[in-house]
C-alpha cells in the first residue's frame, strides 16, 4: 500500500476549499493554512460540450 | 447572509443581526423576531433592511457602521482578516502551500469527488463536511484514499481534532492520550468537551461520517483511523463513538479491535447495549450513550480519574428526582408535551433513544431513530417533538443552526404559544466555528417563552445542556450563568438534560430506573 503525507505527529498544514468560518478557527489556532475563494466552475450548455467534443 | 453573520460576530455586545432584502418573507421574519412592525413595514421591496439588536449603544452603532461600510464595498465583507488568501483554485493553493498535509473540504457535495480524487493521488488526507456525496461517490474515494494510504474523513464530518488541533467544529479540550474515532459529529464533541472537564486530554478524534459504518461502505475509513491510532505512542485508550453500525460491520470493528488491538478501548454506539467484553480482561468496555462513554474513558484511565467524571458529569438519580419536581410542581394540569429544539444531530438522537425509552410509542422527530414517529411537517410539532434544527429542510439558503441561531429563536417563542407545552428541551454547543455566543442569541427569547406561558396562566419549563469547554471563546461557565439567570435548568450532558425533560413533563412518573442504568451510569459490573 501506498503511503499517504505524514498526518499525525508533525505539523498540520491545511488547505481550506469553502466554508471561511473554518479557516477563521485554524487562524485562531495557529494552525498553518490557505484558504481558496472556491467558486463552481461554470457548466457548459450540453450542445456546445457536444460541438467542441466534435472539433477537439 | 454573510453579511448578517459578519456583522453579529463583530462584537459579543450584539444579540441579532439581519441585513437582508425588504421581501414580505424577511419583514415577516423580522416581525416575529420582535422588531417594530411599522418600521419594518415602510420598507420596500427594493431596500436592504439593517436590523441590528445590541446590549449597548456602542455595539449597536459599530454593527450599523460595519453594515453599511459591506454594503457600500461588497470585498469587505470577506476583510477585516488581511492573512486571508485570494487564492480561486485547488492548484494554486497547492503551490502556495506545497507540504499541506490535510484539505478541507465544504462545498456542494457534486464537485467534492473531482477534487478528492485529485488529494488522493497526491497522498494528501482530506476532512469533507460536506453532505450531499452519493455513496457510490464516497465508495469510490474511499477505495482509492486506502490504496494510497490516505485517510478521508467524512463527507458529513463537522468535527475533528488531529494533533490537538480543532478540524471543523470543534472545541479548545486540552491534549491527552485518548484518540477517538467518531461517526457522530456533535456527538464526538460532547465526550472531548466533557473529557475536558474531568481533566482528561484528547489528542486525535477523527470524524469518519455517518455513512462510513453502513454495509456499502463497510467502515473502510473506521478501520483505518483505529489503526492509525493504535501506532500513535501518546495514545492508550481508544475510543469510537457513533449512531450504531450496521450489525456486519460493528461485528466486523468488535473482532478486529478483539483480535488485533492492543490498547484499552470505549465502544459508544448509541443506542446499543452496556457490556464489558470479558475475553479481553476488561481491555474492551460497550456503552450505549455520551454520557456513560465519558464514564467508561475515565474507568479505563483510572479510579481516581472515574471518580472525578462520576462527580463532574452525574446527577444521581434522586437528585435529578428533586430538581425536576421543582419545575413541574409549576406546571398547570394540560401542560404535557416534550418540545426538543435541537443544532446538534446527534443530540437529537440520543434524546430520541432515551425519551423513546420512556414514553414508548409517544416520540415524534424529522430525523426519527427506530421506534419514533415521523413529524408530519418539520415546521409544526405535535405531541412530545424532537426537532434536528440542522436538518436540510432548515438549512437550504441558510447557516447551519449552530451558527445562525434564528429560526430556533422563533421557534422557541412558537412552542411556548401552545397550551400543551410543558418543556423545552434545548442544546447549546460552544466551540470553533460556532456562534459566538449561541446562549446569549437565545436568552431574550427563553425570557420571553417563559413570560408568554404566564400570562396564559402557566408556566414553561426550560432544559438545556451547554456542551463546551472552559477554553472555548464563547466561555462555558458564562453561558450556564446566563441560562441559570433567566430561569432555566442546565444539566452537565444530554442523556440528563433527557431524562430531566421527561421527568418534568410526566410529574416523574416515569420509569427511569433502566436508563440510568443503561445510559447515565457504568453498571456495577465495571
Amino acid at each position: 500500500m501506498a503511503e499517504g503525507k505524514k498526518l499525525f505527529n508533525v505539523e498540520l498544514k491545511v488547505i481550506n476549499v469553502g466554508l471561511d468560518i473554518f479557516y477563521d478557527a485554524l487562524q485562531m489556532q495557529n494552525v498553518k493554512a490557505v484558504d481558496i475563494n472556491w467558486r463552481p466552475t461554470p457548466k457548459l450548455e450540453k450542445e456546445i460540450e457536444d460541438i467542441l467534443d466534435k472539433l477537439l | 447572509m454573510k453579511i448578517s453573520d459578519k456583522v453579529r460576530r463583530i462584537s459579543r455586545g450584539i444579540t441579532e443581526a439581519s441585513v437582508i432584502m425588504a421581501t414580505p418573507t424577511n419583514k415577516g421574519i423580522l416581525i416575529r423576531l420582535g422588531f417594530p412592525p411599522t418600521l419594518i413595514e415602510e420598507a420596500k421591496e427594493t431596500d436592504i433592511i439593517i436590523a441590528v439588536r445590541a446590549q449597548d449603544q456602542d455595539s449597536l452603532n459599530l454593527a450599523i457602521q460595519k453594515a453599511n461600510e459591506m454594503l457600500e464595498s461588497p470585498e469587505k465583507i470577506s476583510s477585516g482578516d488581511e492573512k486571508k488568501s485570494k487564492l480561486t483554485d485547488l492548484d494554486s493553493a497547492l503551490n502556495a502551500m506545497p507540504d499541506a498535509n490535510l484539505v478541507l473540504i465544504s462545498i456542494p457535495g457534486e464537485h467534492v469527488k473531482d477534487i478528492s480524487l485529485k488529494l488522493i493521488d497526491r497522498g494528501i488526507h482530506q476532512q469533507i463536511f460536506s453532505d450531499h456525496v452519493s455513496i457510490e461517490d464516497e465508495l469510490e474515494i474511499k477505495e482509492r484514499a486506502v490504496k494510497n494510504g490516505v485517510l478521508i474523513l467524512g463527507p458529513g464530518a463537522g468535527t475533528s481534532i488531529i494533533n490537538g488541533k480543532g478540524i471543523g467544529f470543534s472545541n479548545a479540550v486540552k491534549e491527552g492520550p485518548v484518540g477517538i474515532v467518531a461517526a457522530a459529529g456533535t456527538g464526538l464533541q460532547e465526550v472531548i468537551t466533557l473529557l475536558d472537564q474531568c481533566g482528561i486530554g484528547v489528542k486525535h478524534g477523527l470524524g469518519v461520517g455517518g455513512s462510513d459504518t453502513k454495509e456499502k461502505i463497510g467502515g473502510l475509513m473506521m478501520l483505518e483511523c483505529i489503526k492509525l491510532l493504535e501506532k500513535d505512542p501518546d495514545i492508550s485508550v481508544i475510543g469510537i463513538v457513533s449512531k450504531p453500525p450496521s450489525p456486519s460491520i460493528q461485528e466486523k470493528i468488535i473482532k478486529h479491535i478483539s483480535q488485533q488491538g492492543k490498547k484499552k478501548y470505549v465502544l459508544a454506539f448509541i443506542g446499543g447495549r452496556q457490556m464489558q467484553d470479558n475475553r479481553t480482561g476488561g481491555r474492551i468496555i460497550q456503552v450505549g450513550s455520551l454520557a456513560s462513554a465519558v464514564l467508561a474513558f475515565a474507568k479505563q484511565a483510572g479510579n481516581d480519574q472515574f471518580l472525578k467524571a462520576t462527580a463532574k458529569t452525574s446527577v444521581s438519580q434522586e437528585d435529578l428526582m428533586r430538581a425536576m419536581e421543582k419545575e413541574w410542581t409549576k406546571l398547570s394540569d394540560g401542560q404535557k408535551y416534550i418540545r426538543a429544539l435541537y443544532t446538534g444531530g446527534t443530540f437529537t438522537y440520543e434524546a430520541q433513544v432515551i425519551l423513546s425509552e420512556i414514553l414508548p410509542g409517544l416520540i415524534y422527530s424529522n430525523a426519527p431513530i427506530l421506534n419514533v414517529k415521523e413529524m408530519a411537517s418539520s415546521l409544526t410539532s405535535e405531541a412530545n417533538s424532537v426537532v434536528d434544527l440542522g436538518e436540510e429542510e432548515f438549512t437550504q439558503g441558510r447557516a447551519h443552526p449552530m451558527i445562525d441561531p434564528t429560526i430556533r429563536k422563533l421557534r422557541i417563542i412558537e412552542e411556548a404559544k401552545d397550551p400543551e407545552v410543558a418543556v423545552l428541551l434545548m442544546d447549546f454547543v460552544l466551540g470553533y466555528g460556532s456562534h459566538p455566543d449561541p446562549v446569549g442569541a437565545a436568552l431574550r427569547e427563553i425570557r420571553e417563552a417563559k413570560d408568554l406561558a404566564e400570562r396564559g396562566g402557566r408556566y414553561l419549563s426550560v432544559i438545556s445542556h451547554v456542551c463546551g469547554a472552559t477554553g472555548d471563546t464563547q466561555g462555558y461557565e458564562s453561558s450556564i450563568s446566563k441560562l441559570q439567570s433567566v430561569g432555566a435548568v442546565v444539566l452537565p450532558t444530554n442523556a440528563i438534560a433527557a431524562t430531566g425533560a421527561a421527568l418534568v413533563a410526566l410529574r416523574g412518573k416515569g420509569n427511569i430506573e433502566k436508563i440510568y442504568s443503561q445510559y447515565l451510569t457504568l453498571g456495577g459490573e465495571f
